[in-house]
């Protein structure tokens, strides 16, 4: 088992943990579907000091006349003429795991320019952090002979330590149709079931969401599962729980969750819990029903969470706020 | 028929008629209903009618409609009477109604079909149908800030404004399954305009390339400042809505609801969140007059983001009939409410809301304002600059 402590992570690392249990959350593998020239790839993403700086695509300014001027051609743009915003994402990766094709480049440099959207649009992951901005490890369909952002495909954020986890997950996916197929037979739903409890925090993610899409979940195996969890894949469980259940099935997850957060007593669940429902609350505002049930639950945390030093104290008023708890509640906007 | 009286003997011919008269061309009396007259656009709801005459005739007959208590018209302005020459044959002749002032209670809206003598025929009893008690109250949402560090919005991801739409359907009783009234919601509608967004930044450092040669220098504006607002050719105020609800603000079901006293009445909610990405520096490419980059200049300080944006949100009926009717929606109140924000400002930054008051516009149609086109420009803040020297 990878999982890392996620006692380790620094209050500054939250928005990147936010961003890791949402991708893995909805994270969706199908190793027989077609990859072509992107094969499945484990990437650390070390950008440049400048990546996520704000700018103009297309245009410099020319040192000797301060003119804005076209990048290409270096002929001046007229004044006041209306600039493409954009984002800049500049930096190295380096190749971790590729699935299925070992060989090829090993790292390299990734430079593009996104289009900032000044319309008013939903909360995006992107928005809550960037890995091509900011760092991180990735699991994404890579093609390093490719330039700008289509050398990158369906990229998501690994919580710290999942990236070992890789290659073992996409084996095991391979050779379970019900892990890489949402199971429609008993037999095949029940093959999901043991796999909560497996060492590799890919998989048991996977099926537990299958189990949860499918209404396949009791209470009771939801809070057994839970029992035997920690750390990110615990944070996955419970984002997963509060909007992957369907609408009819708050009886089935608030006990088990209301009951997890009750009855914490270690700080590593507390920051378990926190980030899954700050993940839900945020970038799910317009499921009302796990929303309201995410801040709930984020207030009860406030008011029962363990210390970082130690075990609970007779008083909250008297413990040492966790910051990595508090830069999630202050996210979520939770008083 | 032939009377005598003293000797004398008198024959007169007395013609009786009688008519079939059809409003919303149907025999059901439930859709003898027409709705009243808009404001907010200026419009109205005609329905189609139709009147013939029963049995026999020995030719056509002209017959005169008015309604004297004024609450309808046939069907515009100045047409408070019609003529219709009825078929002797008893074919119908068509005639439209519309709303001009509200009925108090069903059937008070009486149509009198009298010959050109004025001697009356009969009447027909019609509903002009309203809306009432009509309200779109605003609730001013969270503060903004910064979720993430580069997006501006109320934090949380939670609403700027939320509003509701509702009204009450008159007068009571009326059948809103008729098919005049079946497809009428309440819903929202929402135009803003300005949307003027500018970003600040200073403390400048540079990055040279290996091309930079030794001496090479830049002068750059010590802060700048990046400006987003709607082009020149953009007709403000602008629709304002979520994607695929044009020209409504939102189209989901909870903003769709029947008006109070119709069958599943409800209040139409939504809410709305202003936000923009505001990224924590600044770069720029400098190049020489080769064309070769010299260096990136960062603005490493990102010193504030401001917003300013006016909206006007909407209490409307909508009519969801598909394909959309021309009369597709009319406005029952209005409510203003602004941002005016700074994320250096000490004091928490959110929107102004104000009271709803009777709708004084039309709303505005058209582009949304997320499909509007948007100019940025960059400009320096202030006279002072920053030179580096290789």
């Amino acid at each position: 088992m990878s999982d890392s402590d996620i006692l380790a992570a620094t209050p500054e690392q939250h928005l990147h943990d936010l961003r890791a249990v949402y991708d893995m959350g909805n994270l969706h593998l199908d190793p027989a579907a077609k990859v072509g020239d992107h094969p499945w790839s484990v990437v650390r993403l070390t950008p440049d000091p400048h990546s996520g700086s704000e700018t103009s695509v297309g245009v410099a300014r020319n040192i000797e006349t301060g003119e804005l001027v076209e990048v290409g051609t270096g002929k001046p743009v007229a004044a006041g003429t209306a600039v493409q915003p954009g984002t800049i994402e500049e930096g190295s990766w380096a190749l971790i795991t590729r699935i299925g094709a070992l060989r090829g480049k090993q790292h390299g440099r990734y430079k593009w320019i996104k289009p900032t959207d000044y319309h008013d649009r939903k909360l995006e992951p992107d928005d809550i952090y960037r890995p091509f901005a900011k760092g991180g490890i990735v699991l994404c369909r890579h093609n390093p002979q490719v330039e700008g952002t289509a050398q990158f495909d369906a990229v998501s954020l690994l919580p710290p330590g999942w990236e070992t986890d890789v290659q073992p997950a996409f084996d095991a996916l391979q050779k379970n149709k019900a892990l890489s197929k949402t199971p429609t037979s008993a037999a095949g739903k029940a093959s999901l079931q043991p796999m909560l409890a497996n060492d590799n925090p890919i998989i048991s993610s996977i099926a537990f969401r299958s189990l949860v899409e499918l209404g396949s979940l009791d209470s009771k195996t939801f809070q057994q599962s839970l029992s035997r969890t920690t750390n990110y894949r615990r944070a996955v469980f419970m984002y997963v729980a509060l909007v992957h259940a369907p609408a009819a099935e708050p009886s089935t997850i608030e006990p088990a969750l209301t009951q997890a957060v009750q009855s914490t007593t270690r700080p590593p669940d507390s920051r378990s819990a926190a980030l899954a429902f700050t993940a839900a609350a945020l970038f799910h505002p317009n499921s009302p029903q796990s929303r309201t049930l995410s801040v709930n639950l984020l207030s009860a945390l406030r008011g029962s969470a363990p210390s970082v030093a130690g075990q609970r104290t007779a008083s909250p008023a008297t413990q040492k706020p966790d910051p990595y708890i508090e830069e999630l509640l202050k996210i979520a906007q939770v008083p | 028929m032939t009377a005598t009286c003293g000797g004398v003997t008198k024959t007169v011919t007395v013609a009786v008629h009688s008519l079939d008269i059809q409003i919303n061309n149907t025999t059901a009396t439930n859709d003898d209903l027409v709705v009243l007259n808009s404001t907010h656009p200026a419009q109205q709801f005609n329905v189609g009618c139709q009147v013939r005459l029963l049995g026999p005739s020995v030719g056509n007959v002209t017959v005169v409609l008015s309604n004297p208590d004024g609450r309808l018209r046939f069907p515009n302005a100045a047409n408070t009477t019609v003529s219709l020459n009825l078929d002797a044959g008893g074919a119908f002749s068509a005639f439209q109604i519309s709303g001009n002032a509200a009925s108090a209670a069903i059937g008070d809206a009486v149509i009198h079909f009298a010959l050109t003598n004025g001697s009356e025929i009969t009447t027909k009893n019609v509903t002009v149908v309203s809306f009432d008690t009509a309200a779109v109250p605003l609730t001013q949402g969270g503060n903004y800030g910064f979720t993430g560090g580069t997006r501006y919005e109320p934090a949380g991801n939670q609403p700027a404004v939320s509003f509701t739409s509702s009204a009450r359907i008159r007068p009571a009783g009326v059948d809103c399954s008729a098919p005049q009234l079946t497809n009428l919601r309440m819903a929202i509608m929402q135009e803003t305009s300005i949307k003027l967004i500018n970003t600040t930044w200073d403390t400048p450092t540079v990055s040279w390339t290996a091309a930079a040669t030794t001496g090479t220098t830049i002068t750059v504006p010590t802060t700048t400042r990046r400006t987003v607002t709607y082009t020149a050719a953009v007709v403000q105020p602008v629709n304002d809505g979520l994607a695929g609800a044009s020209p409504l603000y939102d189209k989901s079901a909870t903003a769709l609801t029947p008006a109070t006293g119709c069958a599943g009445a409800g209040t139409a909610a939504s809410n709305d969140a202003p936000s923009h990405t505001a990224n924590p520096t600044f770069s720029q490419t400098f190049q020489n007059s080769a064309g070769v980059a010299v260096g990136t200049v960062i603005w490493n300080n990102r010193v504030n983001t401001t917003r300013v944006q006016h909206f006007r949100t909407f209490c409307v009926v909508f009519d969801q009939t598909n394909p959309p009717p021309a009369a597709l929606f009319f406005s029952l109140r209005e409510a203003i409410w602004d941002i005016n924000l700074d994320s250096a400002a000490a004091a928490a930054q959110h929107a102004t809301v104000n009271a709803d008051a009777p709708a004084s516009a039309n709303p505005a149609t058209g582009i949304q304002s997320n499909n509007a086109p948007l100019a940025t420009t960059d400009n320096p803040v202030g006279a002072a600059t920053t030179t580096f020297t290789k």
